[in-house]
């Protein structure tokens, strides 16, 4: 697969801070890749980084297969930012400030009306063409910051947390709507803070923290990384010895009980629900509704970035 | 041109501000051109008249000759001798002047005079707000002024024969007579003036127009965007400049055609050359409120700070400019500090190039190039600022 995005021992300092600490990424064509990580971590100075919005210390930046420069106007042609904040001009329409990012891109104006009239559609903000951002709704505001982002059809979109703030219709429809450009053809770069969001539509994720790469790989992938297994959830009434003994099992990592629910997180094995059900029958205790939950790309991500609290 | 077109959008979107500060204060300043008058209006003399009362309670001959004189300027009213009714007339307005004639008075008018003592007096009442019956007791003290030394000089003459002679002397009066001046301000004064005003004006509307347009955007969000896509950094600015050229150079033509539209006459009073070099001068200053508006951009200032920075400044330049008073009548210390900021340059470059045409030109070119100076300096200042900016945020 042909690589789109590059990054080779990027590194950033802020002064004495460091950023990026010789970061490395890789992004085939196709894929919708998610950046994770906490405040801080360096995600989006990495992206500003690659766009070239930022100067940086050392590393190696390659798009497209080229290398990528402030003057590389071929290469940004082919790209999309759509940024952490709404960048749109309150003075100017809906319509007008998709022409008008639109047209930074594309200067043939037959062209861009058609582009306009697609982005605007692919939005769904038809309604709102003529009405100027200050009457938009945050969710419709987004919907703009997209479209005006992605209007010229560009090969490579970057997504900054585009769903900060807004409503779940509005977040699913966003969500599906990246989902479509990928399907279309463009390949994507998906910053978020949301789990559920990458987990959903993320083809492949990586985790940084203090500027970076602490893991990289499909959901699944990651998911194997860690040591945490299934939640497996038993309504019953246990008494505190068969707490104990069921702490006790060899691939038990802990044990809760709380308003008649007993949940147990597991290590990855084979028998974990079994080897609980036996220790409840030994103990005389009657199961009521029993569930297993999969490890979530959260649980993956507390366990690496840790679980202290960030800026 | 999509990051001009885009400008001049916003510029649309906040056309506010040039129709305030560009159309409205220059109209202002052509009503303040054209109420610069000293009164060349010819016009007509008119004597004041008023109302007055005589309660008469001696009857006498000199009672009813100061009553005729009396009649002679004003309007008799009728009020009746009590003292409500007198007091009534005063304070309600009914007369301006009114005298009460005790009884007795002639006879003791003329003992008095006869024998050399002190004249007695009448009783006279008029509001204090009544500048006309101040002036009228004047008039009335003089008349029995005169009669008191014709009674004096003359003791055997009657009392009608005495106040005859005195109305004669009492009708002369100096011949009045209006003369027309010709005006010390001439069109081309007025039309100096209103450059002069514009001081403020320009400054205030173009420091304003072009602050908010570059501060619009250059909003860091949008211009990371812009900063992303394919047009060039130089191209980008370049754009922004010339919408920002274009607002400067609008405010400039608005002005001086408003001038020279308003004040058709001071056209042929300024040879061409003068209309020239005021334009030139015109020009010139409007480059200093256009650096300023950049710098202000390069900071990143709110429109509120722009609204601030452009009409404080713009006044503070236009008062030291001379533009609300006349930099003569100031201390040679304002005086001094005047020259350190571009509005005495301008309102010079202005004055000389109106009065004095070709014959200053040198001293014109000299003027404009200090605003230009002017300009420069702060222009730099903005790039220095918005680059120091830059880096902060990279």
């Amino acid at each position: 697969m042909e690589k789109i995005v590059s990054v080779e021992n990027l590194v950033k300092r802020y002064g004495s801070l460091l950023a990026l600490d010789h970061l490395n990424m890789e992004i085939e064509r196709g894929e919708i890749f998610g950046l994770l990580g906490p405040n801080g971590s360096g995600k989006t100075t990495a992206i500003h980084c690659i766009l070239q919005l930022l100067t940086y210390d050392k590393g190696e930046i390659r798009l497209f297969g080229q290398p990528m420069t402030q003057t590389s106007y071929d290469l940004k042609r082919r790209i999309g930012v759509v940024p952490q904040n709404v960048a749109v001009f309150n003075e100017l329409t809906v319509h007008e400030n998709i022409d008008y990012f639109c047209g930074l891109y594309i200067p043939e104006s037959a062209k861009r009306k058609a582009c306009v009239a697609d982005a605007i559609r692919f939005v769904g903000l038809e309604d709102y063409a003529r009405t100027r951002p200050k009457k938009l709704s945050g969710g419709l505001l987004r919907r703009l910051n997209i479209a005006c982002g992605i209007a010229h059809k560009p090969e490579l979109v970057f997504f900054d947390e585009p769903t900060v703030a807004v409503d779940p219709q509005s977040r699913a429809s966003i969500l599906s709507g990246i989902q479509q450009m990928n399907a279309e053809g463009s390949t994507i770069v998906y910053t978020s803070h949301y789990m559920e969001e990458v987990e959903e539509i993320c083809t492949r994720i990586m985790i940084m923290d203090k500027g970076r790469t602490l893991a990289c790989g499909t959901n699944e992938e990651l998911k194997r990384l860690v040591a945490a297994g299934e939640k497996i959830v038993i309504e019953a009434d246990v008494p505190e010895g068969a707490l104990m003994r069921i702490q006790a099992l060899p691939h038990a990592l802990s044990v809760g009980y709380e308003d008649g629910q007993l949940s147990v997180t597991c290590e990855n094995a084979e028998h974990n629900v079994s080897d609980v059900l036996e220790e409840l029958a030994r103990a005389h205790v009657r199961a009521g509704r029993i569930w297993a939950e999969p490890p979530t790309l959260n649980d993956v991500f507390l366990e690496i970035t840790g679980r202290e609290l960030r800026d | 041109m999509q990051v001009f077109k885009c400008a001049l959008r916003i510029l649309r979107g906040n056309f506010i501000f040039p129709l305030i500060y560009i159309v409205g204060l220059s109209f202002m300043g052509l009503m303040m051109a054209t109420s610069f008058d000293f009164g060349d209006e010819p016009g007509t003399f008119e004597r004041e008249t008023y109302d007055f009362a005589v309660i008469d309670r001696d009857g006498s001959a000199l009672s009813e000759a100061v009553r005729e004189q009396l009649a002679k300027t004003g309007t008799e009213v009728a009020v009746d001798d009590d003292e409500f009714a007198i007091q009534d007339a005063v304070a309600k307005g009914m007369t301006d002047y009114l005298l009460i004639v005790p009884e007795g008075f002639q006879e003791d008018f003329l003992a008095a005079a006869r024998n050399g003592e002190d004249a007695p007096q009448m009783e006279v009442v008029y509001s204090f707000y009544s500048m006309e019956g101040a002036l009228v007791d004047q008039t009335v003290g003089e008349y029995m002024g005169a009669m008191r030394t014709l009674a004096a000089v003359s003791p055997d003459e009657p009392m009608d024969a005495i106040a005859a002679e005195a109305a004669r002397y009492a009708s002369q009066q100096a011949d009045i007579s209006l003369i027309e001046t010709v005006s010390a301000v001439s069109e081309a004064d007025r039309f100096v003036f209103f450059l002069q005003w514009s001081t403020y004006t320009l400054f205030a509307g173009i420091t304003v127009c072009v602050g908010m347009l570059v501060c619009a955007m250059g909003r860091a969000d949008v211009r990371r965007r812009n900063l992303a896509s394919p047009v060039s950094f130089i191209s980008y600015n370049m754009q922004l400049g010339l919408a920002c050229a274009l607002v400067t150079l609008g405010a400039w033509a608005w002005t001086f055609c408003l001038g020279l539209v308003a004040f058709p006459e001071a056209v042929a009073q300024i040879s061409a050359t003068g209309l020239g070099l005021c334009a030139l001068s015109v020009l010139a200053y409007c480059l200093v409120p256009l650096a300023l508006g950049l710098l202000l951009g390069q900071i990143g200032a709110s429109d509120v700070v722009c609204n601030a920075v452009g009409n404080i400044t713009g006044m503070v330049v236009s008062f030291f400019g001379g533009a609300w008073i006349s930099l003569s009548l100031m201390s040679p210390e304002v005086q001094a500090i005047a020259h350190w900021l571009p509005g005495y340059w301008y309102t010079n470059a202005c004055t000389l190039a109106a009065h004095e045409g070709l014959s200053q030109t040198q001293s014109v070119f000299a003027d404009a190039g200090v605003l230009v100076m002017f300009a420069v300096a702060i222009g730099l200042a903005g790039l220095l600022i918005g680059r120091m900016r830059m880096q902060t945020t990279d």
